[in-house]
């Protein structure tokens, strides 16, 4: 399951975070679903080929939301 | 001495962090958690910790209530200490013997023709820092409200604090002072950001046995959170309603917008506007 930062801010519960499972696939040596992987790497989340590389920009999919957000 | 990278990315969408207290945008070390993100959820954690165990100050809690101008009864559950309140749910429902005594001599000594319109019972629960910082605020403007309700007069019984109780336990409280409505006040379970939430538990016609469906709830009342006046305005709604239509639980819903939430005022608005809607579909 995946909480960010492990804290479930609405019910009060701690659980596992997307760090957790990032963190746990790649001490096992996993990947997620083919499906999956396909859709983190299109929204770039994932870098472009890669099992477990994060992109380190936001994504274009965020950006414009973002701006649009901020009033820019 | 030469520049050395940080081990830790950030989060380049960090700016979302301004619009919520939720742990996003932490940045990462390799895949796992930054160090400082680790040791800030470690202390929040300590910290609910810490709230589940912080003893109910009883007394501190009844004087503030009782310079309000209302009595208070001081009360404990069938769980003698925290260690058994938390192993033992059934037991923070019920109350001890002595207090049933209490509670039945109080019953005895004040005879009543007429039932109460609402009783107060203030709780523990899993954080005695939520009613040490809410309580008090809530039952002023909560009796504040109701000896100013231009729609109906209020009975208010003796405002019960209960130690080691849980949200059942004012069933038996407002059944034995003889209550048409029993409002528990209860320090929620405390998440890794709020170990002082109170919640509001209302109940029509309490009995021991009543269920969670037939309890209408207000949550996270606590200064980051829902107001105490936002609160007292939805507990006034509820319990006029409730009155009204003598039931609580799924059958009653909140039809209070926000802008009628934040109102200091009685909602004259709110009560008249649903109660003719409702009154156009009775049979």
């Amino acid at each position: 399951m995946g909480v960010p930062g492990a804290d479930d801010i609405m019910l009060n519960y701690q659980s596992t975070s997307f760090h957790d499972a990032l963190a746990m696939r790649h001490i096992m040596g996993l990947r997620t679903s083919p499906e999956f992987e396909s859709w983190l790497q299109a929204m770039e989340i994932f870098e472009t080929g890669s099992q477990s590389r994060l992109v380190n920009k936001i994504p274009a999919a965020l950006v414009g939301r973002l701006r649009q957000l901020e009033g820019q | 001495m030469s520049m050395r990278e940080s081990v830790v990315t950030p989060e380049s969408w960090g700016t979302l962090r301004k619009y919520t207290s939720a742990r996003i945008a932490l940045g990462r070390a390799g895949h796992s958690l930054p160090t400082a993100a680790h040791l800030e959820f470690q202390l929040a954690h300590a910290q609910a910790k810490d709230a589940v165990h912080l003893p109910l100050d009883t007394s501190g809690v009844a004087r503030s209530i009782e310079a309000l101008g209302v009595p208070t009864l001081l009360l404990q559950s069938g769980a003698s200490d925290r260690l058994v309140y938390l192993q033992r749910p059934d037991l923070g429902r019920q109350l001890d013997f002595q207090s049933r005594r209490t509670l039945e001599s109080w019953t005895l000594c004040h005879p009543r023709e007429e039932s109460f319109d609402v009783a107060f019972v203030v709780v523990d629960g899993l954080s005695a820092l939520a009613i040490h910082q809410n309580s008090a605020a809530l039952i002023a403007a909560m009796t504040s409200r109701l000896r100013s309700d231009r729609y109906a007069s209020w009975s208010i019984a003796p405002i019960a604090v209960v130690q080691q109780g849980r949200v059942a336990i004012g069933d038996e409280v407002g059944q034995t002072l003889k209550a048409n409505a029993v409002v528990v006040l209860i320090g929620e379970r405390p998440g890794l950001s709020s170990p002082d939430s109170l919640g509001i538990y209302m109940t029509w016609d309490p009995r021991v046995g009543r269920n969670d469906s037939q309890r209408n709830c207000i949550s996270n009342v606590r200064s980051a959170g829902l107001s105490v006046e936002s609160a007292a305005a939805k507990l006034h709604y509820l319990l006029q309603r409730s009155r009204f239509l003598q039931i609580s639980g799924v059958a009653l819903k909140d039809e209070t917008t926000a802008a009628q939430a934040v109102t200091e005022e009685p909602l004259d608005d709110a009560i008249a506007g649903p109660l003719s809607k409702f009154n156009d579909v009775l049979p």
